[in-house]
């Protein structure tokens, strides 16, 4: 059964058709919400609440949007609004110090064969990866994450943010510029290895 | 050599190119080292956005879902409930005074027939006692004993 159709019925009264809509999309946006929250509590509790928001507003749906669409462009202006004032509140506690202890979890679950060395080796690269992530404008980040971490389309993502597709091109192609200066890649013509995954 | 947009580079890594500038792109990255390059930097970007670990979901999300907006639910209705208890708690104190008096004058009305002592032709026959005492326009603190004896 399609999106829309479950969107048809929750609309006719059908309230349960609503937990199936969530059973699709619930690692989606827990998910986007870890890359922008990085926390998994704080993310656990925004795709929670974009789902409640989903569900009270479902009824003012328009259906000949998609439903996915409609759902992702609630969870992107969530997410935005609890990172905003979660920096207003940031002295209060040290985001760093819980992303890394955060980081430290990921990988004694995921590594526990590898060397501390390696895993301390590691540890970094992802700050790293963050930090470059985070030192990116806003609107660039935001296409990152829905493309690379989402996997849409320009076209998607362009319907999401309510923006032209020359923007969300012109954009991506903007914080992969900086990212590459950022996280100081280096430059390798290694051609058939890179065009085979850029087909992919 | 000409060189391609590196906009249309990274479009094309991304697959967001028609198959026609792909294939063109294609041919022109198996020549041109410096497209090459650039293509091959942003590959590896993505490469270390990949390695980002991903958070698995706990389980059971939707129960989590729905206990919340049962929480949600009642934390909407409890500050709409006693806002409705304040708002109408002074209505309810003026209604008493108000029924209370409006009462208290029609009682006084009948107390001539009443406080006579002598059976009121009412549908039936109503002797009172101590009607003289209950004092003008008020029921408060007053015990009425009414009998009504029917005919």
């Amino acid at each position: 059964m399609t999106d829309e159709a479950l969107v048809e019925q929750f609309q006719d009264g059908d309230r349960d058709s609503f937990d199936e809509l969530v059973n699709r999309y619930e690692q989606k946006i827990y998910n986007l919400c870890c890359r922008f929250l990085n926390q998994n509590e704080d993310a656990d509790d925004a795709a929670q609440e974009i789902f409640i928001k989903a569900y009270y507003s479902l009824d003012h749906f328009n259906r000949r949007a998609r439903f996915s669409t409609w759902l992702y462009r609630i969870a992107v202006n969530h997410a935005l609004n609890v990172q905003r004032s979660r920096r207003r509140k940031q002295w209060l506690r040290s985001l760093s110090m819980i992303s890394k202890i955060e980081n430290d979890k990921i990988i004694q679950v995921h590594d526990q064969t590898e060397d501390p060395h390696s895993r301390l080796e590691k540890k970094e690269e992802i700050e790293r990866v963050r930090q470059a992530l985070d030192r990116l404008p806003e609107e660039q980040r935001i296409i990152v994450y829905l493309h690379r971490f989402q996997e849409l389309s320009y076209k998607e993502i362009a319907d999401i943010l309510g923006l032209r597709l020359s923007t969300v091109e012109s954009r991506l192609f903007h914080a992969k510029k900086r990212l590459t200066k950022l996280l100081n890649v280096s430059l390798r013509p290694d051609y058939d290895h890179l065009t085979n995954r850029g087909q992919e | 050599m000409n060189h391609c947009e590196p906009i249309k580079l990274s479009a094309f890594m991304d697959g967001e190119l028609t198959d026609e500038t792909k294939e063109q792109i294609h041919d022109h990255l198996s020549r041109c080292r410096r497209c090459a390059k650039t293509v091959a930097a942003y590959q590896q970007v993505y490469r270390q956005l990949d390695d980002l670990p991903i958070h698995p979901l706990k389980p059971l999300f939707l129960s989590r879902v729905k206990t919340r907006m049962q929480q949600h639910s009642r934390s909407f209705l409890r500050p709409h409930w006693s806002a409705l208890q304040k708002a109408l708690a002074p209505a309810a104190i003026c209604a008493g005074i108000f029924l209370g008096t409006f009462l208290g004058i029609q009682i006084k009305s009948f107390m001539p027939t009443l406080s006579s002592n002598e059976p009121a032709d009412v549908g039936g026959y109503i002797y009172a006692d101590f009607m003289d005492t209950i004092p003008s326009g008020s029921l408060t603190a007053t015990v009425i004993s009414v009998d009504v004896v029917s005919e």
